[in-house]
């Protein structure tokens, strides 16, 4: 129930608003998206910015799931080729193998 | 007993709930365990295998609450003070795992013991003003016992002897400590360099194969839960009351009653709602309750019940966590090994230096906590760190937050006092629809002074083992708020240490539990997680939580106790 409330919002459901309303990621991302405007891809950098730091909150959440994506396992679709481990030297899950006591010990 | 459905029910499947389920069950009683949470742990038909749900993935269990609480579904609220108005924060406040294992999934498994002193802390150093210190209702003595056992029990790996100010031991750790990481061995001989005592931590993680179990293999995330249960803490204790064949383990079952009988003296046994919200009742001969220290007096409030010091959910205790960071030139390979493999204790035991910065405030005397030699693992939080912007990727390849970090973190004794508590919010509710708990809680000045006196002897450990830069900050945080600015570790503690909200003690009008884990107001309720602490201490509760718990079961169950010296073997 939370992950649906948090996605879709509470939807006027008493079950999901025991706390009040709840404004679900996709409308978030509906509204968020319709204030960048249609045009947003297109423009250049520099307006790209302008227009974000005029939204705060959508930016800070686009920011948390491009991490996510970006940093988070290849199991949810992002980090394709384990990409963003790779540039950052991140070894990821190294289950079922480990380390070994001497690379513990010496990092190497 | 033909109406009963079980000699005892257990609240709370975490490391408290699950050795004394372990004890009773091996004294031949049947035992019913509710857990609130899911279960992703071990199954439950016989014969009980591991689970491999368990997995060292950042998004899974950092960023989307996997072993839950969800802070939507059951949030918490905090303030700080009653001037704060109802509440000053709804969400996130302190959660530790609610799921099958409790707090030991979340935990790396460091089981330091406590001192001595810890047990009589009033009588050797108090009193301090504005703090109810009290003495604990029993001493290490009789405790060592049970520490013995729940080392045993759990599968705890170490070195006896390496800690100078250890409390005296009855036989050495059924293991020995696993390998050093890497970085800890940088930090622990400047620390020696400086003076300070440096040790191998104890943890359970296991070293060798133990318990049928196998040995860890420095997969670097403890705190996600173990994916190939070689951290014994509390898996092996539920397992083997399952395996008696007298243990139900139940989960998604959220206990909304205990339920009392006509004289208001005893309890008859728990009311409470299963996966489907459907209300369920089990009958029992005795009920303990082992939810932690938040949500066992929030049900007590809730209920009326056990409240006649009026002191439950009062004394609430963290440790007040300083954190000294240092920038290395190189990797300190932070996420190879068990998370933390060294210890230091120096802080818990005041020195020359100490006894005179505690005079010149006007205080007894200041002891911090014990410092934990660590690292930054997590990525994704790493990147959160960084603003966005065209430097974020040079950033996070150079990774000062994360790979070139070292941390130490002091778990800073706190001094209880009545006004920090765990009340009901007035109208913030769960989605069962009851009243969300509430942390009202201030740091005592003992904390703040022994964090300021602490914080630039750990910085210049830090930089005398090659860091570049250094410097600390708490939680939590020092200094005035500021309405609007955000501290990236917030305002409530982040420690997931939380004690003392049912204070243990003889008096029962100056504190909630007896010395046997009793509770003063009902013959047969009895307590069984870190609620009864009477003070903090500086150092990890797991190991006493069930040292303690396997006290209680012992003393109730009449099962003989451990004498020391008992010759240590797997279970």
């Amino acid at each position: 129930m939370a992950w649906r409330t948090r996605i879709e919002g509470s939807q006027g459901l008493p079950e999901r608003e025991f706390n009040g309303p709840v404004v679900g990621l996709q409308a978030q991302y509906a509204d968020g998206l319709g204030r960048l405007g249609d045009d947003f891809v297109g423009a250049d950098p520099e307006e790209q910015d302008r227009r974000l730091a005029t939204d705060p909150a959508f930016s800070r959440l686009l920011y948390e799931h491009a991490c996510e994506g970006t940093y988070g396992d290849p199991v949810y679709g992002g980090n394709r080729d384990r990409a963003g481990w790779v540039a950052t030297g991140f070894a990821g899950d190294v289950q079922p193998r480990g380390w070994s006591d001497d690379e513990v010990r010496t990092g190497e | 007993m033909s109406d009963l459905d079980a000699d005892a029910v257990i609240v709370g499947s975490g490391p408290g709930g699950a050795t004394f389920a372990d004890v009773l069950t091996a004294a031949g009683w049947s035992v019913i365990i509710l857990e609130k949470g899911r279960n992703h742990l071990l199954d439950l038909e016989p014969p009980y295998g591991l689970k491999g749900e368990f997995s060292n993935d950042e998004v899974k269990f950092a960023q989307r609450h996997f072993l839950g609480p969800d802070p939507l579904v059951e949030p918490r609220t905090f303030r700080r003070t009653e001037a704060d108005g109802d509440r000053l924060f709804t969400g996130d406040v302190n959660n530790l795992p609610s799921t099958v294992g409790g707090g030991g999934t979340h935990a790396d498994g460091k089981l330091p013991r406590f001192r001595e002193e810890d047990f009589g802390l009033l009588s050797a150093r108090g009193p301090v003003d504005g703090a109810a210190l009290a003495d604990w209702p029993l001493d290490y003595a009789e405790l060592e016992p049970h520490y013995a056992e729940a080392e045993r029990l759990i599968g705890t790996a170490g070195e006896a002897g390496a800690n100078p100010f250890a409390a005296w031991r009855s036989g050495p750790y059924p293991m020995p400590a696993g390998p050093d990481m890497f970085g800890a061995v940088l930090s622990a001989e400047a620390a020696e360099r400086r003076g300070l005592h440096p040790y191998r931590a104890p943890t359970g993680a296991n070293s060798v194969p133990y318990d049928g179990r196998p040995a860890c293999n420095n997969c670097g995330f403890c705190a996600f839960g173990c994916p190939i249960h070689a951290k014994g803490d509390p898996v092996a204790s539920l397992r083997r009351a399952l395996l008696t064949g007298r243990c139900r383990l139940q989960p998604e079952a959220y206990v909304t009653d205990v339920l009392v009988d006509g004289t208001g003296r005893g309890a008859t046994g728990v009311r409470y709602l299963d996966a489907d919200r459907r209300p369920q009742q089990i009958r029992a001969a005795h009920i303990v309750l082992a939810a932690g220290a938040f949500e066992t007096p929030r049900l007590l409030l809730r209920n009326g019940i056990g409240n006649s010091s009026g002191l439950v959910g009062r004394h609430l205790t963290y440790h007040f966590q300083t954190f000294t960071v240092g920038g290395f030139p190189f990797s300190m390979r932070g996420e190879r090994g068990r998370c933390v493999t060294h210890l230091m204790d120096d802080p818990i035991v005041p020195g020359p230096a100490e006894d005179a910065a505690a005079r010149a405030a006007g205080l007894p005397f200041i002891r911090g906590g014990t410092v934990e030699h660590g690292s930054s693992t997590l990525p994704i939080q790493e990147a959160l760190n960084y603003p966005p912007g065209p430097q974020h990727n040079r950033s996070m390849r150079d990774s000062a937050l994360r790979d070139r970090l070292w941390v130490f973190t002091m778990q800073g004794e706190d001094l209880p006092q009545p006004a920090n508590r765990i009340d009901l919010d007035p109208s913030v509710v769960d989605a069962w629809g009851f009243p969300a708990g509430r942390v009202t809680y201030a740091p005592h000045r003992h904390e703040l002074l022994a964090s300021a006196h602490w914080a630039p002897i750990l910085e210049a450990v830090m930089l005398d083992a090659g860091a570049e830069w250094s410097f600390s900050s708490t939680s939590p945080p020092m200094g005035e708020f500021q309405p609007g600015l955000d501290h990236p570790l917030g305002l409530a503690p982040a420690s997931k240490h939380v004690m003392g909200t049912c204070r243990m003690g003889t008096d029962p009008s100056t504190s909630v539990v007896g010395p046997e884990g009793r509770f003063h107001d009902l013959d047969n309720l009895l307590c069984a997680d870190s609620s009864v602490f009477v003070t903090a201490a500086g150092y990890n509760p797991t190991l006493t939580i069930v040292a303690l718990a396997h006290r209680a079961a012992s003393l109730l169950s009449g099962s003989p106790l451990p004498s020391p010296g008992t010759t240590l073997s797997a279970p």
